[in-house]
């Protein structure tokens, strides 16, 4: 029975530590704009609610459907003058959303993309700095295409693939709505 | 539209109730000057209304209603988006409600995925050959976010048509929850997958053997025995990030077992879990009704990583152990009781995609360590041939190419030739046990295969293949398959 009680130990070890550190949001809405944007001194909305018009211009523009009614977006200041816009958007992963912000330059080309929160319970590697990278540089007119301009991940495809078709998504909206 | 009119309407009948009932109250009749006061601010509040109005009417959304509602209101129980609307938006355009982007939350949604293959054509048997037709598998996938930190998740399958009572209902097939637990997410290096049923993590098809993970219209063949997928049993996982693109996942299992059957050891004969025909693959324990034969837990780790260094490669690295597999009251057919033995396994497999290509290469390798082979049932069951050694192992090395035609033609589909070699020896040296040793050759196993998977969307694919089977017995296993599949995942 004593050799028994040992399996408690590891147990015991889970809930003492979720009672220290329980969440997975991994970057909120204002620390992700920090990050993206650290000199900035302000960030100005500029939230958008998409047109019938404009929903179908993005949809034929990305080749993705349209899961909201707008999106959020934000100007990025800084002593007055447009350092760029940034972006909240999610998609589905697996079964679960994923929240992610897209820092964008004011020519519309992307500066960083950051997972704001990822619940699936595999897939998790689409927050590695390296994958996130290819992201950046890319335009509206770039292929923006799994395997082709952005690597998949073996084993977090879905994520991959999904987030990848929301940057393409965001890059339409941005020139159709924002530009 | 017609709501807010609606509620316009109200407000502005709420104001002059409310300025009416003021000046009552008040017990003196207002002054002109307060009089006009009110009807300034009547006024301001109506052109304000009006403001809003036309701005609403201006941008009427096309998107469904029940999207908003839904939105909205998860963003409101999720109370996230308060302080962030304090900072980031200015009183004439506030952040209401995050309907957005970010204010999408999938707890309090179950949500519903499926996969499944159905697999047709014919495969050779001694015999001659056999043409048919097989509901492999329909799987659900249910998922309910119930905070965001705790997460259920579930794998219900129906296998070859399901089941039914009546013989005459010919369906020979089952329904199996191969996956049900609840996780507990702390942060990204240590999770809690509590107390269910859930896949080992061991390989890569037994985690992700979705047909749309895999070209072939059968499994690959390591999992096909050397690794019993699907693996299931009952356990509990930690799991998480270690750094960045490297992973891991530790799990307390149930074990193997060395026992074919269900109920528990019998006084006769009974079937093997572990042979040199079958390898591991009727090993895994009974997930219900407490009906595992031992006490011994299975430990699995596995470490997942995709080195930056070389893009586009991924890969697993994967360790299996249990002290034993021997089930309680475990005989030999002479009725000699077995001792214990030990089970140790070990995975390697890599995936590389050639970035910005379409060549494609996957490569595996196990191996299987039987600690004491004389106490396996398969050596003392009184059959010379099904016999195994001390160990167990095999690789498979494959090679695709994907001509994704969706870039050049709308609509295009993509197709991925492949050909894979596996190479199996389930009868290696060190026999022991009551057995007459006289193993065919049947345990040394080459399976050429070679075909094509068509993928018109990425959720769908349509599968051709051809499989060469050879064995080192003096005659041919006879068990190459032509077969097609339909597989889907969504």
């Amino acid at each position: 029975m004593d050799d028994r009680l040992k399996w408690l130990t590891p147990a015991a070890l889970v809930f003492a530590s979720a009672g220290s550190t329980y969440a997975t949001t991994y970057l909120g809405v204002a620390e992700a704009q920090r990050i993206c944007f650290p000199g900035a001194d302000q960030f100005v909305p500029r939230h958008i609610v998409f047109t019938a018009t404009q929903i179908k211009a993005i949809e034929v523009a990305s080749g993705e459907k349209i899961l909201t009614r707008g999106q959020q977006v934000w100007k990025a200041i800084r002593a007055g003058k447009l350092q760029g816009y940034f972006i909240v958007d999610y998609v589905i992963g697996k079964h679960l959303a994923i929240d992610y912000a897209l820092a964008l330059s004011p020519a519309g080309e992307v500066r960083q993309l950051e997972i704001l929160t990822y619940r699936e319970s595999y897939g998790g590697e689409i927050r590695s700095a390296d994958w996130r990278k290819q992201f950046e540089g890319k335009t509206s007119r770039s292929p923006l295409a799994l395997n082709d301009d952005i690597r998949n991940i073996s084993g977090a495809t879905l994520s991959s693939r999904h987030v990848t078709e929301g940057v393409k998504r965001v890059l339409a909206t941005y020139d159709i709505c924002v530009r | 539209m017609k709501q807010l009119l609606v509620t316009l309407s109200f407000l502005l009948a709420l104001c002059s109730i409310s300025s009416q009932s003021q000046g009552a109250s008040s017990g003196a009749a207002p002054s002109n000057e307060e009089l006009l006061k009110q009807v300034q601010a009547l006024a301001a509040k109506v052109d304000q209304l009006e403001k809003k109005l036309s701005r609403y009417e201006k941008s009427e959304p096309a998107a469904p209603a029940e999207k908003h509602t839904r939105v909205t209101k998860s963003a409101t129980e999720s109370g996230k988006s308060a302080p962030e609307s304090d900072t980031t938006f200015t009183e004439n355009e506030p952040m209401k409600a995050p309907l957005f982007g970010l204010g999408y939350r999938s707890n309090a949604v179950l949500s519903l995925g499926a996969y499944g293959e159905l697999k047709f054509g014919g495969q050779q048997a001694p015999g001659g050959w056999k043409d048919g037709f097989d509901a492999g598998r329909i799987v659900l996938l249910p998922t309910y976010q119930i905070t965001d930190n705790i997460i259920f998740n579930a794998e219900i399958e129906f296998e070859h048509g399901g089941i039914a009572v009546d013989d005459d209902d010919k369906l020979t097939g089952s329904v199996d929850i191969e996956q049900a637990y609840i996780d507990f997410k702390f942060n990204e290096h240590l999770n809690w997958r509590a107390p269910g049923v859930d896949v080992v993590p061991f390989g890569f098809i037994n985690l992700f053997h979705e047909p749309t993970q895999f070209y072939s219209v059968q499994r690959p063949e390591l999992d096909n025995g050397l690794i019993p997928t699907t693996w299931f049993e009952g356990s509990t996982s930690l799991y998480g990030k270690i750094v960045d693109n490297l992973n891991y996942q530790f799990q307390v299992n149930t074990g193997l077992e060395d026992i074919g059957q269900n109920d528990g050891v019998p006084d006769g004969p009974y079937e093997a879990g572990i042979s040199g025909v079958e390898a591991l693959g009727l090993a895994r324990t009974p997930v219900g009704d407490f009906n595992q034969t031992k006490n011994s837990p299975g430990y699995a780790l596995r470490f997942s990583y995709t080195p930056p260094f070389v893009p586009g490669l991924s890969g697993s690295t994967s360790v299996f152990y249990t002290s034993n597999v021997t089930p309680r009251d475990a005989h030999a057919d002479t009725g000699e009781e077995l001792g214990h033995t030990s089970v140790t396994m070990v995975d390697t497999e890599v995936r590389y995609r050639v970035p910005k290509s379409g060549a494609e290469f996957r490569g595996e390798f196990v191996n299987v360590h039987l600690g004491s082979p004389g106490n396996l049932r398969a050596n003392n069951d009184g059959d010379p041939e099904n016999n195994a050694g001390d160990h167990m192992w095999g690789y498979s090395l494959e090679a695709a190419y994907h001509f994704d035609l969706s870039r050049s033609i709308h609509n295009g589909w993509e197709f991925v030739p492949f050909y894979r070699y596996t190479y199996e020896n389930l009868q290696t040296s060190g026999f022991r046990g009551r057995d007459n040793n006289f193993p065919t050759g049947q345990g040394k196993r080459q399976f050429h295969t070679f075909g094509i998977a068509a993928f018109p969307t990425p959720q769908i694919v349509l599968k051709l293949d051809y499989q060469f089977a050879l064995d080192d017995a003096p005659s041919s296993p006879q068990a190459d398959h032509l077969l097609g599949a339909v597989g889907f995942f969504f």
